[in-house]
């Protein structure tokens, strides 16, 4: 079982996802943007984040970095439906492990999860 | 806009919707049909007669691009077929959701996070441009109303637009709806400039 | 541009984004419907019976790129419906004038892209500038309004879906 940060804008992606996560019986801290899930990574420690792109306040893209900062061995998945290719290139480059192209299916997060805190 | 200008921007925006119907189809776990793709100059005064007129109760979702230039996307669907999407996104029965719930809402600006990125996807790996798109904003009402909030800004610079209009259909439910692209004039002269530049 | 036209049972003239409209048959009714962010003006003279509406789409044709033709741009709109006004035999002064719409759309918008107040607040300089008042106004919040102005009567209404009709 892991903690898993999951960082959505849409409460209807939170629900499924924690759904999802739970079902497969790991704990779900859930943020709203980008900013929430930064200070929710530090009070929390998560064995693995999930972050949506597109959010309001903070994007995940900041995010990402700003987590990345505090913590150089956290473990994060971009979760997002802007698939372009140079969006995939600046997150890799700042330290996502994977990059799910929303609309997912379940046997893909859990794939990303697997492969986050194996 | 000039013949080719007018080819490679119906091109584009086919690519884009064909990708946003792809990330729909996923979305939904269903097959989805495009019945009709057209694209034309329409005055910007008269757009809301693609959607049933001005005073027809209308659900829209809403995002603003981001990036190598500003421009808008919008959907807009009669509530009953909006509602028919949440029970689709929500995996209920057909009829299940009759009104506006803060979580319809959400899966309706999900559904629109998804077609909108799709559609800047494709477009964007198209043309080497960065387009983002902004987080959805899912309003209810008179369709003459939700359209204000895209034609003042177009009836800045043109009288004109270049109405995107798509109509879709579900394989096994009844569902049909209009995808609009209105570009705005700085989308527009971005995505052509850097298209016909890339291309000569 | 458009003109009321005549004939009976009347419907009502509705006038899309820019348009406008002078009128002075008893049964004719101006309306703009689903207003957003635009704002619509209603001018009528109770003794002439004559009576006009814009749907106004932004406040400041010194801003546009496009051509300023119609009641699109606010500062234009209301000077021309003055004068057209006048041609028909109203008196500025006798008008009684109503305004309605000016919503805000969308939410945490920035306050450049408050197009409703900016149209709300050029509508008022216009009509202060030449010292005249508004009668009645529905302005601002964030709800679409359809505004109506029936010729031989003066009666303005606006609608709200899903709420009374207010008179003005």
């Amino acid at each position: 079982m892991a903690k898993v940060l999951i960082a959505d804008d849409a409460a209807f992606m939170r629900m499924k996802s924690a759904q999802l996560l739970k079902e497969l019986g790991h704990e779900v801290i859930e943020a709203e943007n980008g900013e929430e899930a930064v200070s929710l990574f530090s009070e929390h420690s998560p064995d693995a984040v999930l972050l949506d792109i597109t959010m309001p306040v903070m994007d995940g893209l900041d995010a990402l970095k700003a987590i990345m900062a505090k913590d150089p061995k956290a473990k994060v998945a971009m979760v997002t439906a802007m698939g372009q290719q140079q969006v995939i290139m600046e997150a890799i480059k700042a330290g996502a492990k994977d990059f799910v192209v929303k609309p997912f299916d379940a046997s893909r997060i859990e794939e990303a999860l697997w492969k986050l805190v194996k | 806009m000039t013949d080719p200008a007018m080819q490679k921007w119906a091109d584009l925006v086919s690519l884009g919707t064909a990708n946003a119907m792809t990330g729909l189809s996923q979305m939904i776990g269903q097959a989805i049909e495009v019945r009709e793709f057209e694209l034309e100059q329409v005055p910007v005064a008269s757009i809301s007669q693609y959607v049933g007129g001005a005073e027809a109760q209308s659900v829209g979702i809403y995002l603003t691009v981001t990036g190598a230039a500003d421009g808008h996307l919008m959907l807009i669907y009669e509530p009953h077929i909006a509602f028919a999407f949440v029970d689709l996104l929500m995996m209920q029965a057909p009829d299940t959701t009759t009104e506006m719930t803060p979580m319809a809402a959400s899966a309706l600006g999900e559904m629109g996070n998804v077609i909108g990125a799709f559609f800047l996807n494709a477009i964007a790996d198209a043309t080497g441009l960065s387009l983002r798109p902004s987080p959805p904003t899912v309003m209810t009402d008179m369709a003459g109303a939700l359209l204000d909030v895209v034609t003042a800004d177009i009836l800045l610079y043109s009288d004109d637009t270049y109405l995107a209009d798509t109509t879709f259909a579900t394989a096994d439910r009844d569902i049909s709806g209009a995808f609009f692209v209105i570009p705005s004039q700085g989308l527009l002269e971005a995505i052509l400039s850097n298209e016909i530049a890339s291309a000569a | 541009m458009t003109t009321a036209t005549s004939g009976r049972p009347h419907l009502g003239t509705a006038l899309s984004l820019g348009e406008w409209s002078v009128a002075s048959d008893g049964d004719a009714v101006l309306s703009c419907v689903g207003l957003g962010s635009c704002v619509a003006v209603t001018m009528h003279d109770p003794v002439a019976k004559v009576g006009a509406m814009a749907h106004m789409v932004l406040p400041d044709s010194t801003a546009a790129r496009s051509t300023p033709a119609g009641a699109k741009f606010v500062d234009i709109a209301i000077p021309l419906l003055l004068q057209e006004l006048q041609a028909k035999g109203a008196l500025t002064r006798r008008l009684r004038i109503c305004l309605a719409g000016g919503a805000q759309m969308l939410q945490n918008s920035s306050a450049a892209m408050q197009i409703g107040l900016r149209n709300a607040d050029a509508a008022h300089q216009q009509l202060a500038e030449r010292g005249l008042t508004v009668a009645g106004e529905s302005l601002g919040g964030t709800r679409g309004r359809t505004m109506r102005l029936s010729i031989g009567t003066g009666r303005v209404t606006v609608t709200v879906p899903g709420e009374q009709e207010v008179e003005l």
